[in-house]
């Protein structure tokens, strides 16, 4: 356990704690969504009222789409969780460059141990620099093919099916609309209701007020 | 269905191997004296060619109706693979170069709207990749079509051994090399093959194993006569180098499909380089075995994938010999037949190139790298054996492993036996009299030998001890050089696009937006306000104007 401060990190490595950071995502900026979030439909902001509680999946990429120039630190992360997320991005990272299992467990453990030794540090200077530290040193020594499973983000499979979003159904034409006269009918009353639900909860919206 | 038209053009060919070639040509526009006619060249390799590619075809898409059949889009896919092997027939039957260069273009788009078929943001990277490559041949191809004029007409076939000196047809064989290159994706243009492992596995298994990459060799062979000797030598050091990059990239790579992308990159190098070198015929031979074992090849790791749930990285896989037997035992036989096992059908044709090149006066570094890239080959067909088939199962505990897809496997089944006897076949049809070799002793050992130490160093390194000296952080900065294909990708996509951008942006702002709009567009639209308002006082019939008219033609009466 050191008892003086540890000397100081390089200071061209500091990753940005705002968003936490994934092994997708080391410095804690969003994931790109699928190419077709980016496209900003016309219409989006105008129906836009009429359609988030609709839209169930796809919002979430459609906001991360805007990709900010500056990493804006949206949360605060408690040392705890940083601890925590080091720990499994090392994990991962021992992981696809020891192929077998029982060499990684080897692993595993030593780096259990590396952690298990600075467990009691009380003072929080010390803690932070060998988070800094230990970032640093996973960036180093990361693999270059990372092992990922193939349906989360940046593996093989990730978002293969795509669904259309859903106001695209606005933007049939109406000779297409009246091979569904009832979906259509229903869709027409689910905005209004829509509509009338997002007014009674925020209230009526100004269109000048952008 | 396909393995019809299959048969009957194998049966048509070897009729052809009694030394006929036939030219069908349909008149299609007839005016006077000028006629525009498409002809269709029917000799004994385009129809041994389009056998197997219809064979291929054929079977890849059986295939594929289980690999693909859970997905929604099964039509779209279906046609896709369709008007593919279209553009691949119009390219093998055609003597002249718009057929050739339709067949091209259709097999660029088409195999870039494969890439993408899947539409994640990975895929349509890849298909951006493949299709700008492609586009640089489609753009040499067109220059050749240009320069080809000269000669009046674009049938190339009656040219080549004319004008063999010619400057033009220096200038036209540059520029076919030129796109045969991106094709078939040698050095600076390799960027694309093992990114282009982002489509579904029959894609992969069609297209650029068998027939997209192969059409660059291709169009080589026919374009064989034409070859200049400086030409040669540099095909023969940008393929070699190819060769062995992919061999060293394919030793560090850990997807299995880009394992197989990069083999086949190394196989390419070969028929390239053995094209430089004169033997037309065995690069030819070469093409044709080796889309038979590597679209089985991609097939069994496809059938492996499809068991995974679609996981392609080879570190999830391990002792799948228990669980999937069949499947094992057509990627061993692919696998040896590649490293180029005596007598089964890769042995044929590999080892005659090596013994054909060993028999010529070639500098010491083309035999190193011709060893070398052969001992790469076996070592990472062993690695690859090892991590899929050998060690130890690395896959999740909670698992389905087994061979029910009764469909690929009757898909992968028909190839196999093609695999085993096709070499010793085509070799017997192919070429009547054997080549005389005659090589001492250590030379003639000298592939048995790299392929053996091959073995060793492919199944030492894959294994505990020895990989994790290799992959620790002694060597991290030269594996992750090796594993990347040299920086290649990084090179030929960010490299030489980054600065021309910037400096595009500059320009465009400085220049299309600022001094040319204000000197340009605006200073026009200015000049006219002016003018115009200079006419208006005219117009005017202003008094003052009049007078000081009056004045100066007195003026001017008093002086003349």
């Amino acid at each position: 356990m050191p008892a003086t401060l540890p000397p100081k990190t390089s200071h061209t490595f500091a990753p940005k704690w705002g968003r936490l950071p994934t092994s997708d995502t080391p410095n804690g900026r969003p994931p790109a969504g699928p190419a077709f979030a980016t496209i900003n439909p016309p219409a989006l902001t105008a129906i836009a009222k009429f359609h988030l509680p609709l839209i169930i999946v796809n919002h979430l990429t459609i906001i991360n789409s805007s990709k900010m120039s500056v990493t804006v630190p949206t949360g605060l992360v408690s040392h705890t969780r940083k601890v925590q997320s080091l720990y499994k991005r090392a994990l991962r990272c021992l992981e696809s460059w020891y192929d077998r299992r029982e060499v990684y467990r080897y692993y595993a453990v030593l780096m259990r141990q590396r952690f298990e030794e600075n467990k009691n540090v009380k003072d929080m200077r010390i803690a932070k620099e060998l988070i800094n530290q230990g970032e640093e040193e996973l960036f180093n020594k990361q693999h270059w093919h990372p092992r990922k499973f193939p349906d989360s983000p940046g593996g093989v499979a990730y978002a293969r099916e795509v669904t259309p979003p859903d106001w695209l159904a606005d933007y049939w034409h109406p000779l297409e609309k009246a091979q569904y006269p009832e979906y259509f009918a229903r869709r027409e009353v689910r905005k209004r209701e829509c509509v009338k639900l997002w007014e009674k909860k925020f209230g009526k919206a100004d269109i000048n007020s952008h | 269905m396909l393995s019809l038209s299959l048969i009957l053009f194998v049966w048509s060919l070897y009729l052809m191997i009694f030394d006929m070639s036939f030219f069908f040509e349909f008149g299609l526009v007839m005016i006077n004296s000028s006629s525009v006619v498409m002809t269709l060249l029917v000799d004994w390799m385009s129809m041994l060619f389009m056998s197997f590619v219809l064979f291929i075809s054929c079977v890849v898409i059986y295939y594929s109706d289980e690999y693909m059949g859970g997905d929604l889009n099964i039509n779209r896919f279906i046609s896709l693979v369709v008007m593919f092997v279209f553009s691949m027939v119009l390219l093998i039957i055609s003597p002249n170069l718009i057929s050739i260069l339709l067949g091209w273009d259709g097999l660029g788009l088409v195999s870039y709207c494969l890439v993408i078929y899947y539409q994640n943001v990975k895929s349509y990277n890849a298909g951006m990749l493949t299709a700008l490559s492609n586009r640089i041949g489609d753009v040499a191809l067109l220059m050749s079509i240009a320069w080809m004029l000269n000669y009046g007409s674009w049938s190339y076939i009656f040219y080549l051994e004319e004008l063999k000196g010619d400057y033009y047809m220096n200038i036209i064989t540059f520029l076919i090399l030129l796109a045969a290159m991106t094709k078939s994706a040698q050095i600076p243009f390799s960027s694309w093959l093992p990114a282009a492992m982002a489509a579904p596995t029959p894609v992969s298994s069609l297209v650029h194993s068998s027939t997209l990459v192969t059409a660059g060799v291709y169009l080589l062979i026919r374009f064989n006569f034409s070859f200049g000797d400086s030409l040669m030598y540099f095909l023969l050091f940008i393929s070699s180098m190819t060769m062995f990059m992919s061999g060293l990239g394919a030793s560090f790579e850990f997807d299995l499909k880009k394992i197989i992308a990069l083999s086949t990159l190394s196989q390419l190098g070969l028929m390239m380089s053995i094209l430089a070198l004169g033997g037309y015929k065995l690069a030819f031979f070469h093409l044709l075995v080796h889309a038979l074992f590597k679209a089985l090849l991609f097939m069994c790791a496809g059938n492996v994938i499809h068991n995974l749930f679609n996981c392609q990285d080879i570190r999830y896989m391990g002792g799948l010999v228990s669980s999937m037997p069949l499947t094992c035992v057509y990627l061993n036989i692919c696998n040896l037949s590649l490293c180029g096992l005596p007598f089964l059908s890769g042995f044929y044709s590999k080892d005659l190139i090596v013994e054909v090149m060993s028999m010529g006066y070639l500098n010491i570094y083309v035999y190193f790298i011709f060893y070398l890239s052969i001992g790469l080959t076996v070592c990472y067909s062993f690695r690859l054996v090892y991590y899929t088939c050998v060690g130890d199962f690395n896959f999740f505990s909670l698992n389905v492993l087994s061979e029910r897809n009764y469909v690929m496997l009757k898909g992968m089944s028909g190839l196999i036996l093609l695999v085993i006897v096709m070499g010793s076949v085509l070799s017997w049809l192919m070429f009547f009299y054997p080549y005389v070799i005659i090589l001492p002793f250590y030379m003639k050992v000298m592939t048995l030998f790299s392929i053996l130490l091959g073995v060793f160093v492919g199944y030492e390194m894959s294994k505990f001890s020895l990989s994790y000296f290799n992959l620790s952080m002694a060597f991290y900065k030269t594996s992750w050089f090796l594993a990347s294909m040299w920086n290649l990708p990084i090179i030929s996509t960010h490299g030489i696009n980054y600065y021309p951008v910037m400096m595009g942006s500059l320009l465009y702002k400085n220049l299309d937006q600022g001094w040319f709009e204000y000197f340009g567009a605006q200073k026009a639209y200015l000049s006219l306000v002016k003018s115009s308002k200079l006419s208006q006082i005219f117009f005017n019939n202003n008094i003052k104007l009049f007078f000081i008219l009056l004045v100066m033609w007195l003026m001017v009466l008093m002086l003349f």
